[in-house]
């Protein structure tokens, strides 16, 4: 509400002196300019231009469809494109406060199903505040869906068909090829906690689609990893998102890590590594994630 | 008497301060105007009224319960370095509640909220009455084996705890974790309103066990003597400390320390006697996690850290350098 009457404001401040300077207005000319300035202003208050977005694949997308500048803040794993680092941030995905997010006055809140505590998403909505949390779809349908979603959501229909256009011809393009490659996925935040990716996570589906294998199939979500299910396993080659790596200590601490030198990546020093939006993110440069690792599967056969 | 009537004043007063300095503390800056003055429905106004004010209550009732639960807990044992939590309360209460975090969806009783709850208290009760029969041995509860039994409960649960933690989903384990540091963050109205009566409940029944258990403080036998049903009232202030307990750990996690140097720091002060001891301790655990509360919200803006530990930022040293200035008040 407040809103449209700011923006009314605004142009009749901007219209009044170009009105009384070149026109005589009649009075149907008046309620003409008046009815449209009112259609434009519920135009942009349907618009969000006040956007917090809770996750890096949301603000990519945001983006990538020219919404950018209507995201005043975002989460901390939102750091594409560069400019998505430079926001003020909100806190992790998981661990949102709602003041933080409140003191922005969005109009909009967006978000996939990770963001919580799910206390923390009652309590914005609870304020009346638009919160759009949409499901996590690790598919390549999915992925073009979400692009069209937030385009509906922030006004960028338009974009957002094109931009889903795109990415369904760069997915055709893509000739993948099935490889024997046995990839074993590997997140970590310290030496002491290394969990393996198993079905039902976005490692397992992209090691899939990319045309490996997840030797780790069997089991299912993120588990602690021992030394001699690594050993078990035996992986032709390790993934890992770049983050990881660098929690420990780079790809030495890789090689390190007890029952690595047994299997065959850690013979072979097979390590690939992707940026964790890119790899995990299942957005916009996805056809892009997806070849570059089917190139690396078909170098490695 | 006069020490007893300037330290009261004190205590209201830095009461007051922390329900006003939790109010502007916090990523978001909201002006008394806004809260008192302003007539428009402005952002602030909502954030005030939806998350901040039933989040100051809920830390005043809870802090307070566990304050008085210590205290309660330390007269009873006729010790006073037991909290809730060295007998092992604190840790059943927290099992029994982890256990309805990550096996509520398999426990068709463990939907609601309030069940949690209830579930919580049995959990600490179940532990409290196991720490009591094997620490006591021919007739007297031996204060020894009581705290021994609790270290090995601690444990026990820990591990139980732990077990959870591996079988619960990542959210589970997201919720398993905050909850143990303690967060008032899930704090609404609808919650205030419905454990209001459980946590008004100390302030409710201090006057009439205040007495008891002045003279349940000569010893048990003596106590008898005088003629106290010595039975009767230990059985009615465990399922008071219990409830206490259970509660508030079923609601916002795992809150130490509270429980243990605020009622110390009244008996150093004012020392001993219940009747006021008891008030004392519940005011001054609700001042001091109302404050912790704030603090844990404005530190590490826009996050915040669990309360659980600014609680033990705040409190051990303030505990230590009272024991080393005047330790011996006994």
């Amino acid at each position: 509400m407040r809103l449209i009457l700011f923006s009314i404001d605004a142009d009749t401040l901007l219209f009044e002196p170009w009105i009384m300077t070149r026109f005589k207005p009649t009075k149907a000319f008046g309620t003409l300019l008046v009815s449209l300035i009112l259609l434009s202003s519920t135009l942009t208050a349907e618009t969000p231009t006040r956007i917090v977005s809770l996750n890096g694949t949301v603000t990519e997308i945001l983006f990538a469809l020219g919404a950018g500048n209507q995201v005043l803040a975002d989460d901390t794993s939102s750091y594409f494109p560069e400019k998505a680092k430079t926001l003020p941030k909100v806190g992790y995905q998981r661990t949102l406060t709602p003041e933080a997010i409140l003191i922005h006055k969005p109009d909009l809140v967006l978000g996939l199903e990770y963001a919580g505590p799910a206390q923390t998403i009652q309590q914005l909505k609870d304020t009346g505040i638009n919160v759009q949390i949409l499901p996590e779809k690790l598919t390549t349908e999915g992925a073009e869906e979400r692009i069209k979603t937030i385009g509906s959501l922030v006004g960028k229909t338009k974009e957002a068909n094109a931009l889903a256009k795109q990415f369904n011809s760069e997915m055709k393009q893509l000739k993948i090829v099935k490889t024997k490659v046995r990839v074993l996925f590997l997140y970590s935040r310290s030496v002491s906690s290394i969990f393996v990716a198993g079905k039902n996570t976005a490692a397992d589906v992209m090691i899939q689609l990319s045309g490996a294998v997840n030797v780790a199939e069997k089991i299912s979500d993120f588990k602690p990893l021992t030394p001699e299910a690594l050993i078990d396993l035996n992986p032709d080659i390790i993934l890992m998102p770049e983050i990881s790596v660098e929690g420990l200590g780079g790809e030495n601490g890789v090689w390190a890590i007890n029952g690595m030198s047994h299997t065959n990546a850690g013979k072979n020093k097979r390590l690939t590594t992707m940026d964790d939006l890119m790899l995990l993110g299942f957005g916009p440069r996805l056809p892009q994630a997806l070849k570059t690792l089917n190139t690396k599967w078909k170098g490695f056969e | 008497m006069r020490k007893e009537i300037v330290f009261f004043i004190v205590l209201g007063i830095f009461f007051v301060l922390s329900i006003i300095l939790n109010s502007q503390m916090g990523v978001m800056r909201i002006s008394f105007h806004d809260i008192f003055e302003n007539p428009a429905e402005t952002l602030e106004k909502t954030v005030f009224y939806e998350l901040r004010l039933p989040r100051i209550l809920l830390s005043l009732l809870v802090g307070g319960s566990l304050a008085w639960s210590g205290a309660l807990s330390q007269g009873l044992f006729r010790n006073p370095i037991v909290e809730p939590g060295l007998i092992g309360i604190t840790a059943g209460a927290a099992l029994f509640a982890a256990i309805a975090i990550v096996l509520g969806s398999h426990l068709p009783f463990l939907h609601n909220l309030f069940y949690i709850v209830l579930f919580s208290f049995v959990g600490g009760l179940l532990v409290c009455v196991i720490a009591f029969i094997t620490a006591r041995t021919n007739g007297k509860t031996m204060i020894n084996h009581l705290l021994l039994t609790g270290v090995a409960i601690n444990i026990l649960c820990l591990s139980g705890i732990g077990i959870l933690s591996y079988i619960a989903t990542e959210s589970q384990l997201r919720s398993l974790s905050s909850w143990n540091l303690g967060s008032l963050s899930g704090a609404n109205w609808p919650n205030v309103q419905k454990f209001l009566i459980i946590f008004l409940l100390p302030l409710l029944v201090s006057p009439f066990i205040a007495k008891p258990l002045n003279v349940l403080l000569l010893g048990e036998k003596e106590a008898a003597h005088v003629g106290l049903k010595t039975e009767r009232i230990k059985i009615l202030l465990i399922l008071l400390i219990c409830l206490s307990v259970g509660s508030s750990i079923a609601l916002v996690g795992n809150i130490g320390f509270v429980g243990l140097f605020v009622p110390h720091i009244i008996r150093l002060v004012i020392g001993q006697d219940n009747r006021t001891l008891l008030f004392a301790s519940y005011i001054l655990g609700a001042s001091v996690l109302c404050l912790a509360d704030g603090i844990c919200r404005t530190v590490v803006q826009p996050t915040e850290i669990p309360v659980g530990v600014v609680m033990s930022f705040l409190g051990a040293p303030v505990f230590i350098s009272l024991l080393r200035k005047r330790g011996n008040y006994q």
